[in-house]
């Protein structure tokens, strides 16, 4: 079905692709993994016409055929007819804020009658089990219900292949296994499916064989068999993540008072937000140099749970101790860091040497300091580049040296290693594990057992205990 | 969760309602009759079911009509506003309200009015576009401010001793955001169609009912009683 040869792509000096050629059969299933930077995307995009319609400002070269058809002589509207595209976040592909508005986008788009656009439209929701979801409003859809719909929205012309970019990357656990079910409706009903993916466990079921890329390569094919059996060594060198679900190794359970010196006591903390109740009576105790993974499905109040902490938010009912003193909540911030997941909004300056002293004392005992970190972090040869020019990996170490600078005794992560893979999680890991042996206490919000079973030492599931 | 207003206007009846609220401010004689206005649009939000504009405007009209009525009959002082902020407010609040009403309609509809009406597809995306970027832009700046809150950089000594490096600080990374979702959903709707050359259909129809009957009339009603009542500013 579609057919790509030789096919290059470069960005000025940078080739993201170089002399690609693969051949995917009507119904297959196929993955392209490998490490993050590494062309997987760039795939993607070529056999959805992004590159080089879109992206015009690269240098392309080679063909790619859709059937018999030269695809890169059909105009964009035309090739959204053959393949239709979910990205990693679906907020950034909606257009509208109701369910059927959304999935009935594209049938707008190709001028249909009313009639039709709703028929299309009922009828993808009806294949897609999504009844539920009818009549609502997207901003109050959980992650992996938004992901249901961006399906749906790319399936609803009824296109031949459905092109996946990451598409767990902002799923919890249970909603990458509802993704599962969904995909398995799809494999069912012979639908070409094409994922560029660092998280495989999940398409073992669905994905007929993988293509591992490498600096811009089809560097070679793996079968599903030969996945399965892989060594863990195998696995850490290729960069690719775990082939079977991970489940959380035996951490500590963290609630009670335990031995060795408090940094933060937390006692029947609740939070009402608009009358309604988003945490209830949560307590818990950590220690000095614990990293503690804090888990919970998708809306258990995790990340509000950080705000509050960190003085984002004031506490409805309850306590929060400090080295065993109550700071009011807009002092905080002064003891406690919190790194939110979204790493655009964090940096504001030009370079990472300027971003990592932002908001402390400029003196050379600190810039020594500050070029420490970074050679630790690995950042210390790019350290006149611009934060937003870093890889995912890059930032969130930036953000946890910025956390190691300013010097706060306690530093919340939100979901540091969403869309890594294994090399760069496993260096935020590193990192994460540095920053302990300061005697730091870290809590790591996060749906990623890898990362957790990592450099985790205890856990505490918010909702088990909210 | 929140489900569509099957109560709600079509677009077309709400856009009458506001032309005519303006008209009807601006035209009316005798402002003392503006109440009028007020609780025709409020019987409006009422067919509507739109409880949360009432819950906004409904008290804040009263408590201006109060303390209007009060400096005005008993000399009553008011200390932290002028009379004529109080007055403005009091005046233009049945524009707010129209206002506020289709400032809040959903995108997918609006769109598929100006379908209807045969509008230019570039023009309707940039509709959309724009509709999708006050909450892009919103969540960005609440996210900045977390940021700056965590560099502790909200400080009100930060702000006035360096205010350029502080706007700078929330310019960056905004423009950077903005850009990004700008990318992204380009990138979406190409792959979705948005260039195909023809006239763009809609899911919603934007179909009229008897809603919208009674919508039209009590507008039209209020507003000619309103007039009747106060009569038409002279502009010669």
């Amino acid at each position: 079905m579609f057919y790509l040869k030789d096919v290059s792509f470069a960005y000025g000096e940078y080739s993201c692709l170089k002399n690609v050629s693969l051949k995917i059969k009507e119904g297959e299933c196929v993955a392209i993994i490998g490490p993050s930077g590494n062309g997987k995307t760039s795939v993607v995009r070529t056999i959805n016409g992004l590159i080089p319609n879109y992206f015009i400002e690269g240098k392309f070269k080679g063909r790619v055929c859709i059937g018999d058809k030269d695809a890169n002589k059909l105009p964009m509207w035309q090739r959204g007819k053959f393949v239709g595209s979910v990205f990693q976040d679906p907020r950034t592909q909606f257009f509208s804020d109701t369910v059927e508005g959304e999935i009935a986008f594209s049938c707008e788009n190709y001028g249909l009658e009313n009639a039709d656009i709703v028929s299309y439209t009922n009828s993808v929701i009806k294949d897609l089990r999504l009844e539920e979801l009818k009549g609502k409003s997207l901003s109050n859809l959980s992650s992996g219900e938004r992901q249901k719909v961006a399906i749906a929205s790319a399936m609803v012309t009824k296109p031949k292949a459905l092109i996946f970019d990451e598409p767990s990357s902002n799923l919890d656990n249970e909603g990458i296994d509802n993704l599962k079910e969904l995909l398995k409706i799809l494999k069912i009903k012979g639908t070409t499916m094409i994922f560029a993916e660092h998280r495989i466990y999940y398409l073992m079921d669905i994905v007929d064989r993988f293509l591992y890329i490498e600096d811009g390569k089809i560097a070679k094919e793996i079968t599903k068999e030969e996945i399965k059996n892989i060594s863990l060594f195998k696995q850490k060198e290729m960069g690719i993540r775990c082939p079977n679900k991970t489940t959380i190794k035996p951490l500590e359970k963290l609630s009670s008072k335990q031995n060795g010196k408090t940094s933060i006591e937390i006692e029947d903390l609740s939070l009402k937000i608009k009358g309604k109740n988003i945490i209830n009576d949560c307590s818990l105790y950590a220690n000095y140099g614990q990293i503690i993974a804090i888990i919970g499905h998708n809306g258990a109040g995790k990340t509000t749970l950080a705000k509050v902490i960190s003085g984002l938010y004031k506490e409805s009912e309850g306590k929060i101790l400090i080295d065993g003193k109550k700071i009011n909540y807009k002092r905080r911030n002064k003891k406690v860091w919190y790194s939110a997941n979204e790493t655009e909004t964090q940096f504001f300056t030009n370079s990472l040497e300027k971003e990592v002293l932002v908001g402390i004392e400029k003196n050379p005992e600190q810039l020594d300091k500050a070029r420490k970190l970074l050679k630790l972090f690995g950042l210390y040869e790019i350290r006149n580049k611009h934060p937003y020019a870093l890889s995912g990996g890059q930032k969130q170490r930036l953000s946890i040296a910025c956390a190691l600078l300013s010097d706060r005794k306690i530093l919340i992560l939100d979901e540091p290693s969403s869309g890594l893979d294994y090399k760069n999680m496993s260096n935020v890991a590193e990192a994460i594990k540095y920053a302990a042996s300061f005697g730091k206490t870290i809590f790591l919000i996060t749906h990623d057992n890898e990362l957790a079973n990592a450099c985790c030492t205890h856990y505490y599931n918010l909702s088990e205990e909210n | 969760m929140e489900m569509q207003n099957k109560w709600e206007f079509s677009v077309f009846i709400k856009i009458i309602i506001l032309g005519l609220s303006i008209v009807g401010t601006f035209i009316l004689n005798d402002i003392e009759y503006m109440p009028i206005l007020f609780w025709g649009l409020v019987f409006e939000f009422i067919v509507q079911r739109n409880w949360k504009i009432l819950k906004i405007y409904l008290p804040f009209y009263i408590i201006l009509t109060i303390v209007r009525w009060l400096s005005r009959t008993y000399m009553f002082p008011i200390v932290v506003f002028s009379e004529f902020y109080i007055f403005i407010f009091w005046w233009l609040t049945p524009i707010f309200m129209a206002m506020h009403d289709i400032m809040t309609t959903s995108p997918s509809k609006i769109s598929a009015f100006l379908s209807k009406i045969k509008t230019p597809k570039s023009f309707i995306l940039g509709v959309l576009v724009a509709c999708r970027f006050i909450p892009t832009v919103k969540s960005s700046i609440k996210g900045v401010n977390e940021s700056m809150h965590n560099r502790e950089l909200t400080g009100i000594k930060n702000i006035f001793l360096h205010p350029i490096r502080s706007y700078e600080y929330v310019l960056v990374p905004i423009l950077m955001m903005s850009l990004n979702s700008a990318d992204q959903l380009s990138a979406s709707a190409v792959v979705r169609g948005i260039e195909a050359p023809f006239k763009r259909g809609s899911y919603y129809g934007d179909k009229m009912g008897l809603k919208d009957l009674i919508g039209a009339i009590v507008i039209i009603v209020t507003f000619c009683y309103m007039l009747y009542r106060g009569r038409v500013k002279c502009f010669i």
